[in-house]
Parts: C-alpha cells; sequence; structure tokens
C-alpha cells in the first residue's frame, strides 16, 4: 500500500490545457483506492478526456487492451501481478510500443529504479508522489502521446497521397510484356529495368507504335526526384500524348515537346529525352536525345556511343537533330537515364559480357552500373 | 546549401558549395530570384557560378541554371561556370549544357 502527501496544483493554469488534453486516455494501475482517488483528481484538474483506473495488474492489462490509453501510471508493488511484471507485458504488445509508462514507485535503491527502465517504463516518480512534478511529468508525456499521434497521422495521410502518386504513375508506365510483344512484331528484342530512386520517381518509358512499320519508343528522365520528380513526369507525359502525330519524326517530336514544356510559366520543368524510331523493314533506327547521356550501339565488333544533341526539353532552346544508324540483326542499342554514371570506357567493360549471347538482361546492367542516389531507367533493344 | 552572392564590377558572382541536390529547392528558388532581381536592376555584364566548392550537383539543379541562363539569354547576358569539379563538368557535358554556356 503506498502514501500519498501533496498539494493538488492550483487551478489557474487548469482550463488552458483543459481542451489540450480533451482528447487523451489515462490509465490507473494502483491497489490503494486513495492514490487512485488522488491520481484521478490530479487527471481530472488536467482536463484529461478519458480517465480509467484499475486495482491491480490483471485488471490494468484487461483495461489497457481496451481503452488503449495515452499514458499508464503504474504502481509497483501491488498484490497478485506487479507493477514490473505489468510493465513488461505491455510493452512485449506493438499496439502499446508509443505509449508512455510512468511508473510510481517508493523503491529508492537505484538498482530498483533501474528495474523500472529495464522492463520499459517511459518515466518514474517517487513515492510520496509530488503532485506538481507528477502533474509536470504527466504533461509531458502527454504531450509526446499527442506529438507521436499526430506524425503517425501526417505519416499516414502522405503515404496515401504517395500510394495514389504511385499508381498515376504506373498508369502511364507500359506493362513489360505486352511491350516486348509488340517490339517483337517490329523484328526486335525489348528488355526494360526501371526503378525510381525512391517510393516514386520521375522517369518513363514509352512504346508507342506509330502504324504498322513503324513503333516508336521514349526514355523521359524528369529533372528532381521523388513525388515533385513524378509530377513533373506526368506533366511531360500529357504533352507527349497529345503529339502523337510525331510520333514517327523523333526530331520534330522532342523540337515540339521543349517548345511546349518551356512554356511552363514556373519554368521548372526539364527533362532529358530519347525517343527511337524503329521500323520493321529497315536495318536503320531514327533517333534524337536531349539531355540523356549516348545511346550505346553494340555490335559484334565493338562498341560505339552515338551522337546526342540538345539541352533538356524544357529549356527552350534545343534544335534537335534526328540522326539514323544502322541495326544489322544481333545489334544491341542501349537508352538509359544519367542514373546509369562511369566513363564510356566502364560502360563498354561492362556491356560486352551481359550483352555476348542469349536473353537481353537489363536488369544485370542496372544492378551492376547504376547508382543509389538517382532514379534510373536501362532499356535494351536488340535487332533479331 | 550555402551560396553567395555578390557584385563583382558589373558581374553577378554566385558561389556556392557541398552536394547540390533538389533537398535544397527552396534555396534554389530564392537564388534564382535573387540573380534575378540583379538582372532587373541592370548593368549585369554577365552571371558567373563558381563552383569550386561543389563537389556533386543532380538533375534538379541542371534545371536551376537552365532557369537562370534563361533569365540571362533574355538579357542577352552571358552564364559562365567556373571551376567544375570533374564530375559535375560532366553533368553539364552530358545534357549538352557545354554548347550554350561558357565553361572555364
Amino acid at each position: 500500500m503506498s502514501t500519498a502527501s501533496a498539494q493538488l496544483p492550483g487551478s489557474a493554469s487548469v482550463d488552458a490545457m483543459a481542451s489540450e488534453f480533451a482528447h487523451s486516455k489515462v490509465l490507473i494501475i494502483d491497489d490503494d483506492p486513495v492514490i487512485r482517488l488522488l491520481l484521478r483528481g490530479v487527471a481530472n484538474k488536467m482536463g484529461i478526456g478519458l480517465i480509467v483506473e484499475a486495482e491491480n495488474g490483471e485488471k490494468g492489462l484487461a483495461e489497457a487492451e481496451r481503452v488503449k490509453p495515452d499514458v499508464v501510471l503504474l504502481d509497483i508493488m501491488m498484490p497478485g501481478m506487479s507493477g514490473f511484471e505489468v510493465c513488461r507485458k505491455l510493452r512485449a504488445a506493438p499496439c502499446f510500443n508509443n505509449t508512455a509508462i510512468l511508473i510510481q514507485t517508493g523503491l529508492e535503491r537505484n538498482e530498483q529504479r533501474i528495474e523500472c527502465f529495464t522492463v520499459g517504463a517511459s518515466d518514474v516518480v517517487s513515492k510520496p508522489l509530488n503532485i506538481s512534478e507528477l502533474t509536470a511529468r504527466l504533461k509531458t508525456h502527454l504531450r509526446n502521446a499527442l506529438y507521436a499521434k499526430s506524425l503517425a497521422e501526417f505519416r499516414e495521410r502522405m503515404n496515401i497521397h504517395l500510394e495514389l502518386a504511385k499508381g498515376f504513375i504506373s498508369s502511364v508506365l507500359p506493362d513489360l510484356e505486352s511491350s516486348q510483344k509488340i517490339v517483337s512484331a517490329y523484328n526486335y528484342d525489348l528488355d526494360v529495368a526501371h526503378h525510381p530512386h525512391e517510393e516514386i520517381g520521375g522517369d518513363l518509358w514509352y512504346c508507342l507504335p506509330y502504324d504498322e512499320d513503324q513503333c516508336l519508343l521514349v526514355l523521359v528522365d524528369a529533372s528532381a526526384h521523388g513525388v515533385a520528380g513524378a509530377m513533373s513526369a506526368l506533366r511531360i507525359d500529357s504533352f507527349l500524348r497529345e503529339s502523337d502525330k510525331y510520333f514517327n519524326t523523333p526530331g520534330i517530336l522532342l523540337n515540339v515537346l521543349d517548345t511546349a514544356t518551356s512554356r511552363i510559366p514556373s519554368g521548372t520543368l526539364f527533362a532529358a529525352i530519347t525517343a527511337i524510331l524503329l521500323n520493321r523493314h529497315l536495318g536503320v533506327v531514327s533517333y534524337a536525345s536531349s539531355g540523356n547521356p549516348p545511346p550505346i550501339l553494340c555490335k559484334a565488333d565493338g562498341i560505339d556511343f552515338l551522337p546526342t544533341s540538345g539541352m533538356p526539353i524544357g529549356s527552350g532552346m534545343i534544335d534537335n537533330t534526328q540522326l539514323d544508324v544502322v541495326m544489322n540483326a544481333g545489334d544491341s542499342l542501349i537508352i538509359h537515364s544519367d542514373g546509369w554514371p562511369g566513363s564510356e570506357t566502364d560502360k563498354a567493360a561492362l556491356l560486352n559480357p551481359i550483352l555476348a549471347d542469349g536473353p537481353l538482361k537489363a536488369e544485370i546492367v542496372h544492378q551492376q552500373a547504376t547508382k543509389q542516389s538517382d532514379d534510373s531507367t536501362i532499356m535494351i533493344l536488340r535487332r533479331k | 546549401m550555402p551560396y553567395t552572392i555578390t557584385k563583382q564590377g558589373n558581374d553577378v558572382l554566385t558561389l556556392m558549395e557541398g552536394v547540390l541536390s533538389f533537398h535544397q529547392h527552396k534555396e534554389a528558388d530564392e537564388m534564382v530570384n535573387k540573380i534575378g532581381h540583379h538582372l532587373d536592376d541592370g548593368a549585369v555584364t554577365a552571371v558567373r557560378f563558381d563552383l569550386a566548392k561543389v563537389y556533386n550537383m543532380d538533375s534538379h539543379w541542371l534545371g536551376i541554371i537552365i532557369r537562370v541562363l534563361r533569365r540571362c539569354r533574355e538579357k542577352n547576358i552571358p552564364l559562365i561556370v567556373e571551376k567544375p569539379s570533374t564530375e559535375v563538368k560532366r553533368l553539364f557535358e552530358v545534357v549538352q549544357m557545354d554548347k550554350v554556356i561558357q565553361i572555364k
């Protein structure tokens, strides 16, 4: 049985606190009805919205499960289950991870007080209780609980927004298997590795059939990362889809996109973009590339880094030239965003064994080559 | 991202340092606005960025430089990037910005 000797805090500040803790919940577990009455009085004065009492450990655990308190005021020396055991059991349950457990104890020895923290107490107050100190500590833990709750709600909201944004990006990205079937009909094999650096990113890729003879492949790397990158990428997506009449002329397409994106008033929409036009019958692909690293042409006798022209679209300064490159059966063409750093020598050394034979392996190139701090997309195309 | 903007004669000189990433987007916007105010005040002969202490920058910052470049072009003023590291210089070359700005 514990005793208490203290003055209740003055009521001057109680009104101000009343609304602050109106939605807070406190559970008092103590076998002494006088202490419970005293603690209830303190909690009432603080304007705590829900105050629940339990006279022993077993009932205390049941009440904790029922009300999910923000703070538990827990006595140590109780008949039956001790406060230590109650504390251990509460901490063992993940749903009480964020619950503050404030132990009141008459135990004076250091080791005993340390034991309180070892079993998971958030704080310890000595008996006889100093009500002013108890009030101050209770206030601190309740405020922490409010901050934690507010942070958790914010995170939950952000996660929902992020999921929605991911859905938007997913809806504009093509399905790889379907794209491989489409490209196969144009006498090419295709493989793509697409990895945002964070949960969401600013890289997009496309497989856009123009007619039965020609198909356009596009890689977009919008500036910035994360949600900002994704928003930029979606704006580029809109402009791109509105420009379908230029899908058979990659150079003009990029100039059109540059003009459109450079009119965005904030002047913050930029993207590197590479567009490659396949032709089912001709062993020549036409391409234009702005701001992306040079496309890599892998032939049996070596690797070439193809010329590109133009700054990122959105600059309003590009005058993109369309170039043609011969692709014989077995030749591969790789386009990638700037998430793959390194010198041309390094890239050639990496690609040679990977592209030697067999199926295309964009994921392997990605795993071995890309840096972790940027969105990364690698598209590999091979003429059948 | 620490940066300082000063006038050197009629040049607007911006010193930047550290790693420039999209995390500093607020500072970047602020910097663009400050340079813009200098340009609006007139009598500017060049906008210079001293990148000697910049270890790396991401595509967001390329966009920021392009924004400043567009403002410079409206005023027919050159934009000069000075002392970039090898990696940063390579980034400018990849996006072919080395063809439209001076890199010293």
